[in-house]
């Protein structure tokens, strides 16, 4: 199990960085609670007792370092946002930016999330587009499958 | 030590060990290529015109609708690591080919000055118009482009002239 999803299973609540993420993306309100799923830990997000989607917080390697980031998708399997938690690297931090991750909202785990297609690149940051949008795809995937087949609710 | 300006003379490619003269050369063939392929990565990154070194530094192109890789302004933190690292390394290089120049026989010794000099002075100009350009004017591109041309023509001017010495020692 990577240590992240030990961490955030451990605290039970979502730590500050984490909280602050998901409160940027789903609203005034919103609170995550860590559940787990096979070797990995997601967070179900819900305000009150409504329950307003999933996210997974994942780490990918950069040029040299590792990048954590947080994807968060609404229930009906759509990405909401991502978010970079920590950015490490001297070069390339500019994956945290606005402008670059809101291409990814209201994609699907059908979108191929191609970098250069679908996903524009950024000059000088090659290595972080390329891994951040990996590692978006696959929390995306991650977190439709098990949606879908019921393992988190 | 204090026998005065005949023992500068004395210190040249000519009279060093034919082991020194063979690492003055190689070195100077490894900075000629390290240079050159610095060159061909800015002309990948910005095609070697003001306009866009400007774009590379300032951003451009991020609400554009093509696929075109998004240019996003350099933050002073990167702008505080491209100054130190680029600042220090080319420091060093001019150090070796400085040293390479002053061991010319066949330059005279206000050419050797002004050629030992010209390269850290460009250097202070080029990264001081790199500011100006990222946060007060694009236009400061220009200075950015002349300084460094000029930055090059030397350092290209310096290795010719020590390879040649070189060669004939």
């Amino acid at each position: 199990m990577p240590l992240i999803a030990l961490m955030l299973l451990q605290i039970g609540t979502a730590p500050p960085k984490v909280a602050a993420s998901v409160t940027r993306i789903f609203g005034r309100g919103a609170s995550a609670t860590p559940l787990a799923v096979n070797a990995d830990t997601a967070l179900r997000v819900t305000r009150g007792d409504s329950l307003l989607g999933y996210a997974v917080v994942r780490n990918v390697k950069g040029k040299d370092q590792a990048i954590t980031f947080l994807v968060a998708i609404d229930t009906a399997d759509r990405l909401k946002d991502i978010d970079i938690l920590v950015y490490r690297e001297p070069y390339g931090g500019e994956v945290a930016y606005e402008a670059w991750r809101r291409q990814f909202r209201g994609k699907s785990a059908q979108d191929t999330l191609e970098v250069g297609r679908q996903i524009r690149s950024i000059s000088g940051a090659t290595i972080s587009v390329n891994a951040v949008t990996l590692g978006v795809r696959r929390a995306l995937q991650d977190l439709t499958t098990w949606h879908r087949d019921g393992m988190i609710k | 030590m204090a026998q005065g300006r005949n023992d500068q003379v004395s210190w040249s490619w000519r009279t060093l060990p034919a082991p020194l003269r063979t690492l003055g050369r190689w070195l100077t063939i490894v900075q000629l290529v390290g240079y050159t392929t610095s060159l061909i990565f800015v002309w990948h990154t910005t095609r070697l015109v003001p306009p866009g070194v400007a774009a590379r530094y300032r951003g451009a192109d991020i609400d554009s609708t093509t696929n075109a890789a998004m240019q996003f302004p350099k933050s002073f933190g990167e702008m505080l690591t491209i100054t130190h690292t680029h600042l220090l390394s080319m420091a060093v290089i001019f150090v070796f080919t400085g040293i390479g120049v002053a061991l010319c026989a066949r330059i005279s010794s206000r050419w050797q000055r002004f050629l030992i000099a010209e390269p850290f002075g460009a250097l202070l100009v080029s990264f001081s118009a790199m500011w100006l350009m990222r946060y007060v004017d694009p236009r400061f591109a220009w200075l950015l482009e002349a300084s460094s041309a000029i930055l090059a023509c030397t350092f290209y001017l310096q290795c010719f002239l020590i390879l040649r010495e070189l060669r004939e020692s």
